[in-house]
């Protein structure tokens, strides 16, 4: 496969409501694309697309697996009675053993920066290190591609450049959805913009995030 | 001493147990006696036992894991179904503060009818999640 990520005419609706209509990418492998719009655009929906947990209409989707996801809630990914647990059992469902499977989340873990925390449920880390933490399950599994829905969201801004830091240490491909431009120009060296349920622009994240017009056409700014 | 905030429900609910069963049948409340006996030995359970440490034994041991796994997850749904309750009726208070004035049942009916989707909302992201995490495939 010569692409991480490809999407052709993909359509999604809501009863009668079009939600993605004739959206068309590709990513290649180990490219970071930031995904912006305006509320409702549509980018979680895709995102869940790409995850294959939404059926779309229509259009065709190919992700390269293993995929890696996290969600904008992380406390909805992590359940076990430590991180360590949570970022294991991935693993352990796709058949490694246990030892090996707790092994790969210590190295997952500790390459977030969350080794200390290995112990620990998810109920009693902040909101940076649950987003960490949901980042480490995803990386335990070795991705190909890393989906990311709305990353920074509850965090403060030394939480959100130190996640950022992550990200740009990872080789895997990766579509960043998020409404911070700040956060898409340092993780991401491409944009795609999705408004009214088409992809409006597509092109260099930093050419995009200095249009000034283009951010006010499309509610970013 | 304080009587923890889950007793004022559970007593509530066994004096009209214990009402019904007066009124009914004639008889001592046995019913909400029991009922009694049982919260108690339940948050007495809940209090005591390590469960994190129970919940990790199980899950090293092939012939628990699959029992400790639904023991996490239902355990996992109850605490996003009480996080739920919890963030919906501080938002209900702020907004309706003065009880028994005009529109306070019918903001407090709508509040805990939100909480169905809400609650649906959030379990489907868990169910999300257990996909992503290889289960069901």
């Amino acid at each position: 496969m010569t692409h991480a990520v490809l999407v052709e005419n993909l359509e999604f609706r809501y009863g009668s409501r079009a939600i993605l209509q004739g959206v068309s990418f590709r990513l290649a492998p180990g490219e970071s694309a930031g995904l912006a719009g305006p509320n409702g655009a549509g980018k979680s929906t895709l995102l869940w697309c790409l995850m294959g947990l939404l059926r779309p209409r229509s259009g065709r989707i190919q992700v390269c697996t293993p995929f890696g996801a996290v969600f904008q809630n992380p406390e909805d990914q992590l359940f076990m009675p430590s991180i360590l647990e949570d970022a294991a059992l991935p693993l352990q469902n796709r058949g490694a053993a246990r030892p090996q499977a707790l092994e790969k989340a210590r190295e997952a873990l500790s390459a977030v920066g969350l080794d200390h925390a290995a112990g620990r449920p998810a109920h009693s880390l902040s909101a940076g290190e649950r987003k960490r933490a949901a980042l480490a399950c995803a990386l335990a599994l070795e991705p190909r591609v890393l989906l990311l829905d709305e990353p920074t969201s509850e965090l403060d801004p030394r939480s959100s450049r130190l996640l950022a830091a992550h990200l740009n240490r990872l080789s895997c491909a990766k579509l960043i959805a998020s409404h911070d431009l700040a956060f898409l120009r340092s993780t991401a060296s491409r944009l795609l913009i999705l408004d009214e349920a088409r992809i409006a622009a597509d092109g260099p994240a930093a050419l995009l995030i200095e249009d000034e017009d283009l951010l006010l056409r499309h509610g970013l700014k | 001493m304080r009587l923890p905030a889950a007793w004022f429900g559970i007593l509530l609910v066994a004096a009209v147990l214990a009402a019904a069963e007066f009124l009914i049948s004639r008889r001592p409340p046995l019913l909400a006696a029991r009922m009694i006996l049982a919260a108690a030995a339940g948050i007495l359970l809940f209090r005591t036992l390590p469960w994190p440490r129970i919940a990790r034994w199980s899950l090293e041991r092939r012939a628990l894991r699959n029992p400790a796994l639904y023991f996490l997850f239902v355990a996992h749904f109850i605490r996003i179904f009480l996080e739920e309750i919890l963030s919906l009726f501080h938002a209900w208070r702020l907004a309706a503060p003065r009880r028994w004035r005009a529109g306070w049942q019918r903001s407090l009916l709508h509040a805990s009818a939100s909480l169905f989707p809400r609650t649906l909302r959030r379990a489907e992201r868990f169910y999300a999640a257990l996909l992503l995490k290889g289960f069901a495939q």
